[in-house]
């Protein structure tokens, strides 16, 4: 009967005054800087170490380096696939020219997006989706919410459109956001720069046959697609939470377990399987872009992200049913 | 049976609702008419909130029925919500909003709502000074009243207010008491609940009285306090032989008071009794053929407050 | 109200449009990894390093080679390279750099496929200022196994042909950079007792020596005297490279014959 738009707004506009938004600016705002230093700090180390601010000798140096640790008899099998994959993948960048960190305010927002996928974005997304029901059910306008004409799955699908569109905004704010404060210090082109992407990794092998030289502007847009994507997981897993034990304390602590203890397990290096069913560890979707080697042996990006999917299904079916047919009775 | 219009706003047939293997509601039966405020009374735990919740769709019922104009609440929500407003327990709304900003979000769910009504709702309650300050910073009066605005956007033909005189100061209830009246003639029905008993017997037509989940009792106000049975205290000497007779009554039943005004010690031969007053004259003369002085006979009429007490014996929770 | 309206004109507009994007380029992010549709990489060109020269402003080393100039057996890991730079920037109150690119078990072959085809090792070439290098020990013997002289010296040959490229390669990249090669020396000398080990040793010694009269850079640096006597004490736990002092002995001598 009522159209679902003006309850979109409704919400959105609620979000927005809660000033549940600005908390995230202000994390970005205040955190950002304290990366760029770091990475400036990376880099002036580097040239204060090589004497160069040549990149093809820096990574040169990077592969022999990595090339003496993997003849190393003590090295760990895992952590030797990882070198041997790493060194090919360095080795590719020599051989094309391509600089795979060249100092600028889109190679850092690349990394920087790559990096936050698995636990920062997450994080922020946590935010404002673990406030969305739970909130309503602490300050009891659930009441209110739930007693208009109506129907509950309307008021819930008008929450997760809502969420939608912050998860979007918050994406988008962590990139241009790096990309401003970074391109400060190291400047603000490099958006055609090119760089490598298409690798697969098949055992300890870089199977280079569709590699593709990119602009890194379309990089870019690939990466924020599929962290874009991972936040989404995130942030309808949290609105279950959210609507499962109605209290923003509780559902918070819940989803930042869950998600620390992914990144833990990511860490593991996990011999262990069947740990890739779990979602934390498919969280990390951008990695298979730029070649990395996934933390569980089988993970590649169709099943990362089909994983997501069915997850983010299931918790969508949940919450609706929890949410249509539950008593209010607090 | 109603006082004012025919026409059925709310009925509520045989209502139950079971939480945990508990039977919260166990049977609830009324019908509420067109501009008739309709009180509904019990002590704490008997289910009163539960039913209210029922009414607006928050909780199921697990059995019966309730329509609202015609529209099951359960099966037609959006058909039969749009004629209610309501609000369920404290007029909990967003604080970090402005009460501007509240009534739009709540207009903006329900069908057709111009900015006039939002401004006429405003001044219903009279609240345009502060409408466009963040709820935050009101008091629980003007929240009271922003909450009552919020329900009348819709222009509801069914309010339902919980505990409405929560919160208010005299002047506020007084206040409250007229605003109600004046919704009611104009054709609105008003569902009240509160456990104020003597705000519901000054603002209702009629009520109904739970207990443990039951209606004991509902009817016209003035209706109930006619059927029921009244005090009547008697000054009797010798006391003892007195209660012998009055005793020997089926329909009579002694009762201790705890009345400061009224001494029923031994001493003071005085006995209180419930029952019928009209009993009165016959009972007198059964106590003049025993042989008893009878010193003075008081009928006290009920209040609402008395008959509630008596109904639910003053018992609280089990 | 108003504001409330541009608010939410403005988040809807920017919620569309970036969502718009992010969908594109997840789908663009699927189509690339996967259903990858071959590759458009090429050939690099011939060479894409650019143009430098080293500078007189600081020194920088460009160590190549295999593990002895990677500095196993030592365990603070700086090797006879790490001596020779501490060395240096004592002596010339210039700032030194290192870059090692000396990898276990390099072979001349290995060595010169390297310096032929490696981006990073030809610009590194280009801008050192002092080249240290061993190499040529594991194209004739192999850790752990028995020496046998005469398989050894077949080996020789090829790895002295190889040997000369690397020389010319270097000195083409980099013509005024001195080429410092590290002798052999003979780790071998408890079970060498008829010398016959030592005599190959320093047959290859020789034979490299004169390769390095061919370049006006390359300068010769004989080990073997070094580790000739008590040769134990020099060597590390595996017995085949040098401890800490043996690696100091190579070092110091390297300075002394660069002043």
């Amino acid at each position: 009967m009522t159209n679902i738009y003006p309850l979109v707004r409704n919400e959105v506009l609620k979000i927005w005054k809660k000033k549940r938004f600005f908390v995230i600016v202000l994390i970005l705002a205040v955190l950002i800087p304290i990366f760029t230093y770091a990475q400036l700090r990376v880099a002036l180390n580097v040239q204060k170490q090589m004497g160069t601010e040549d990149w093809r000798i820096v990574v040169q140096q990077q592969i022999q380096d990595y090339e003496n640790r993997v003849s190393s008899p003590r090295m760990q099998e895992e952590w030797k696939r990882w070198y041997i994959v790493e060194i090919q993948r360095l080795q590719l960048h020599l051989d094309q020219n391509i600089d795979p960190k060249s100092p600028n305010g889109v190679t850092f927002t690349n990394q920087f997006v790559a990096n936050s996928v698995g636990l920062f974005l997450p994080l922020l997304v946590l935010v404002i989706a673990a406030d969305l029901v739970a909130g309503e059910h602490s300050a009891g306008t659930i009441k209110l919410l739930l007693t208009r004409p109506i129907k509950r799955w309307k008021v819930l699908l008008s929450k997760y459109i809502a969420l939608t569109i912050y998860v979007s905004i918050t994406v988008l704010l962590l990139a241009a956001m790096s990309y401003l404060i970074s391109g400060l210090v190291f400047g603000f082109n490099g958006w055609m720069q090119p760089v490598l992407t298409g690798f697969q990794v098949i055992g300890s092998e870089l199977n280079i046959n569709n590699i593709n030289i990119i602009p890194q502007w379309q990089f870019l847009v690939m990466e924020l697609g599929l962290a874009w994507f991972s936040s989404l997981v995130v942030a309808c897993l949290a609105m279950m939470v959210s609507v499962l034990v109605r209290s923003i304390a509780a559902g918070m602590g819940i989803m930042l377990a869950t998600l620390i203890a992914g990144t833990i397990l990511t860490n593991m290096v996990s011999s262990w399987e069947s740990a890739k069913y779990f979602f934390m560890v498919n969280l990390q979707t951008v990695s298979y872009l730029s070649g990395a080697v996934p933390p569980i042996q089988g993970l590649t990006l169709s099943f990362s992200l089909l994983n997501l999917s069915v997850w983010a299904m299931i918790s969508i079916v949940i919450s609706f049913i929890v949410f249509t047919k539950r008593d209010i009775l607090n | 049976m109603g006082t004012k219009g025919e026409v059925l706003v709310l009925s509520v047939k045989h209502l139950k609702k079971k939480i945990s293997n508990k039977w919260i509601i166990k049977d609830i039966s009324f019908d509420i008419y067109e501009g008739q405020i309709f009180g509904f009374l019990g002590p704490n735990g008997s289910g009163k909130t539960t039913t209210i919740r029922m009414l607006v769709d928050l909780i199921r019922p697990t059995e019966g029925s309730i329509y609202v104009c015609g529209k099951n609440v359960q099966t037609e929500h959006d058909e039969a919500l749009k004629n209610v407003g309501c609000i369920v327990e404290n007029p909990e709304l967003y604080s970090y909003l402005t009460g501007w900003e509240n009534l739009e979000h709540f207009a903006a769910m329900l069908p057709n709502i111009s900015k006039q009504r939002i401004q006429e709702v405003v001044e219903i309650v009279g609240m345009d000074q502060r409408i466009h300050d963040k709820v935050k910073t009101y008091s629980l009066g003007m929240r009271q009243r922003l909450g009552i605005a919020q329900a009348l956007l819709g222009k509801p033909r069914l309010l339902i207010l919980d505990e409405p005189t929560n919160g208010l100061d005299p002047q506020g209830i007084k206040e409250l008491r007229i605003f109600i009246r004046n919704l009611a003639k104009e054709g609105l029905s008003l569902f009240i609940s509160s456990h104020l008993l003597s705000e519901i017997q000054l603002m209702c037509d009629r009520v109904a009285i739970i207990r443990k989940g039951e209606v004991i009792s509902v009817g016209n106000v003035d209706e109930l306090l006619e059927q029921s049975t009244s005090t009547v205290l008697w000054g009797i000497s010798p006391v003892e032989q007195g209660k012998e007779v009055l005793q020997s009554f089926q329909s009579i039943e002694l009762i201790q008071l705890n009345d400061m005004e009224i001494d029923c010690s031994p001493a003071s031969q005085t006995v209180a009794t419930q029952m019928n007053p009209d009993e009165v004259s016959k009972v007198n003369e059964q106590m003049v053929k025993s042989g008893i002085q009878v010193t003075s006979i008081e009928i006290k009429k009920p209040s609402l407050e008395d008959m509630f007490l008596t109904l639910t014996e003053g018992e609280k929770i089990d | 109200m108003r504001s409330s309206r541009l608010l939410w004109s403005v988040i809807l507009i920017v919620a569309l449009l970036t969502t718009s994007i992010f969908i594109y380029g997840f789908v663009n992010a699927i189509q690339t990894v996967v259903y990858p549709d071959g590759s458009n990489l090429t050939t690099p060109d011939e060479e894409r390093i650019e143009d430098i020269a080293p500078s007189d402003d600081d020194i920088v080393i460009l160590s190549l080679g295999d593990s002895l100039t990677e500095g196993t057996g030592d365990r603070s890991e700086n090797g006879y390279v790490g001596v020779v730079k501490n060395l240096l920037e004592k002596n010339e109150e210039k700032p030194v750099f290192l870059h090692t690119f000396a990898v276990d078990g390099y072979t001349t072959s290995q060595l010169l496929d390297f310096i032929s085809t490696q981006n990073g090792t030809r610009t590194s070439i280009k801008q050192a200022n002092l080249i240290l290098m061993t190499i040529g020990g594991n194209d004739m013997f192999s850790p752990g196994e028995e020496i046998i002289i005469e398989t050894s010296r077949e080996y020789m040959t090829n790895a002295l042909e190889n040997l000369d490229k690397i020389f010319a390669e270097l000195q083409s990249l980099n013509p005024e950079a001195d080429i410092i090669y590290v002798g052999l020396y003979n780790p071998f000398t408890e079970i060498d007792k008829d010398g016959e080990i030592s005599l190959f040793v320093q047959e290859w010694n020789n034979e490299v020596f004169k390769i390095t009269t061919k370049y006006k850079q390359a300068l010769f640096i004989p080990t073997f005297d070094l580790f000739y006597k008590n040769t134990k004490n020099y060597l590390s736990s595996d017995v085949y490279h040098p401890n800490e002092e043996g690696y100091k002995r190579i070092g110091e001598r390297i300075v002394k014959a660069l002043q």
